[in-house]
């Protein structure tokens, strides 16, 4: 009964690159460390802006399945410098399977700090609000005192962007040395601000390590540039790569019959993971549109089958089904 | 419940005075609560510009060589006895299953939990070799160490464990960052691998 499915039709689509001459290695000095942020953080600003609207032959990249999926990276990074061991696939599962009124234990909480700093919207009014609710109430109270010295320092001295971060992270290490990442979270916010992005991404939050967050301020910016080339960099490609897969699960979509279908997919385009049984049934997350548990079961198979969206997790239950 | 304006911001007094009796708010409060107060809740009896961690700096250095002090847990301060005098306490009163004691089985749970939470029942059991008795994770929970936590992806969805803030509490941790290194504990010998 089932058909081969027909070639897929390919939009060849065109994503601005990271040239071999920020990715090849160079001497570890300050100087070629503050070039390769800033050309890496260009790149990934073009990838961000998105100007698939204008030049119809980009793919349109789907930003909150980049920001979610950084923000579990961001999630692992930092239960790792809290000396955790929880893996992305550990996370997903704190985070997806808690039902409503389950604590959601280390590895979920810190996953959902994350996810909470990448959906501030930078320039509506409850930005600091909302990224006080992502940190400690110790930390949420020094917040306000720490953006004013954090953008003095930025515009009085002319710190860059990562300047500007890097001035956050070692205000509230020095405050709180044990909040690794709220000094992350506010870190990555700080830098986005500066930059005039309109939502953070988890980029610093990836790849400072312990002893940077602990060195000297001078060292700490160094740290921080080292941190946004990486973070950018992997930002970039996952952004390529998720657009790429994006498209195909877009082209498909008009396959597929089964009622609610449409709102289905934007769901795989925004969430990291779904949980069919919770997620998709009985209602689509997010929509008033009913699916039953069959229904949306076959709905995942037939999109794996596809070969648009993978289970996740290599178990017979309990799947996880992702753009990926 | 009747809303009593409370006069937080006490203008008619002198500064001296002012910040005098909010310290003495804050005490009463603290010993008032048998839980953790959250620095929300303290802020609610003193002026809107007062700092709660300034207050209850000074309320410290007031308790200085007396029988109580305030500790902090994960945001929230709570006024207790100190250390020293737990022999006296015990030794007046029966305190009988009310304390925090744990046999050493018991803490070997708990820490198992702390450091893989979330982990099940039959996950806890991989790691001891046996079943954990329910009736020990019952005192567990009666204890307030620990919570249910997300479900485990296992036939029939059990439930996980996580620890919880009166865990902090009873252990002395400011957060789960302050648990003892994984990595040290191992170089130590003191646990083996990770089991998951």
């Amino acid at each position: 009964m089932k058909k081969a499915a027909p070639p897929m039709e390919t939009h060849p689509i065109y994503l601005p690159p990271l040239p071999g001459w920020v990715t090849q290695n160079h001497s570890k000095t300050s100087e070629t460390e503050q070039f390769l942020s800033g050309a890496s953080l260009a790149i990934l600003h073009v990838v961000l802006v998105n100007p698939s609207d204008a030049l119809p032959s980009q793919g349109t990249l789907p930003a909150e399945l980049l920001r979610n999926r950084l923000a579990l990276r961001a999630a692992e990074a930092c239960l790792k410098l809290e000396g955790r061991r929880d893996s992305e696939a550990d996370i997903r599962d704190a985070y997806y399977l808690a039902r409503a009124g389950d604590d959601l234990g280390p590895a979920g909480e810190m996953y959902v700090r994350w996810r909470k700093l990448s959906a501030v919207v930078l320039k509506r009014k409850d930005w600091l609000p909302r990224l006080k609710g992502c940190v400690s109430e110790g930390v949420a109270q020094e917040l306000p005192e720490w953006i004013d010295t954090t953008m003095d320092q930025g515009a009085g001295q002319g710190g860059s962007p990562v300047a500007q971060a890097s001035k956050m992270v070692e205000l509230v290490m020095a405050a709180f040395p044990r909040e690794e990442a709220a000094a992350l979270i506010c870190g990555d916010l700080i830098l986005a601000r500066a930059l005039g992005w309109s939502q953070p991404v988890p980029l610093l939050g990836l790849h400072l390590k312990r002893r940077a967050l602990l060195a000297s301020p001078d060292e700490l910016v160094l740290a921080c540039h080292q941190a946004t080339t990486s973070g950018a960099q992997d930002a970039v490609r996952l952004g390529h790569d998720l657009t790429r897969r994006a498209q195909r699960l877009r082209e498909v979509a008009p396959k597929l019959r089964a009622k609610g279908s449409d709102q289905a997919v934007a769901l795989f385009l925004r969430e990291d993971a779904v949980l069919p049984s919770t997620m998709l049934a009985p209602r689509i997350q997010g929509t008033s549109i009913p699916m039953t548990s069959r229904a949306a079961r076959r709905l995942c198979d037939r999109l794996v089958e596809l070969g648009v969206v993978r289970e996740l997790t290599g178990r017979s239950t309990f799947r996880l089904y992702g753009v990926a | 419940m009747r809303d009593t304006q409370l006069d937080t911001e006490l203008e008619d007094l002198l500064p001296e005075l002012r910040w005098r009796t909010w310290i003495g708010r804050i005490e009463a409060v603290l010993f008032a609560s048998s839980k953790p107060v959250s620095r929300e809740a303290l802020q609610k009896v003193v002026g809107q510009a007062a700092s709660v961690d300034v207050l209850i700096e000074d309320l410290r250095l007031d308790l200085a060589g007396r029988a109580f002090e305030i500790t902090s847990v994960a945001d929230a301060w709570i006024m207790r006895t100190r250390k020293q005098y737990a022999d006296a306490i015990r030794a007046a009163a029966d305190l009988g299953d009310q304390g925090v004691a744990f046999t050493e089985y018991e803490m070997a749970v708990l820490a198992t939990i702390a450091y893989h939470q979330p982990i099940s029942r039959a996950e806890l059991k991989e790691v001891f070799g046996k079943d954990i008795n329910r009736d020990l994770i019952g005192r567990l929970y009666a204890k307030d160490l620990i919570a249910t936590g997300p479900r485990s992806p296992k036939r029939g969805a059990p439930y996980t464990y996580v620890t919880t803030q009166g865990f902090l509490l009873a252990f002395d941790l400011h957060s789960l960052r302050d648990l003892p290194d994984m990595e040290m504990l191992e170089d130590a010998g003191l646990v083996g691998e990770d089991a998951g």
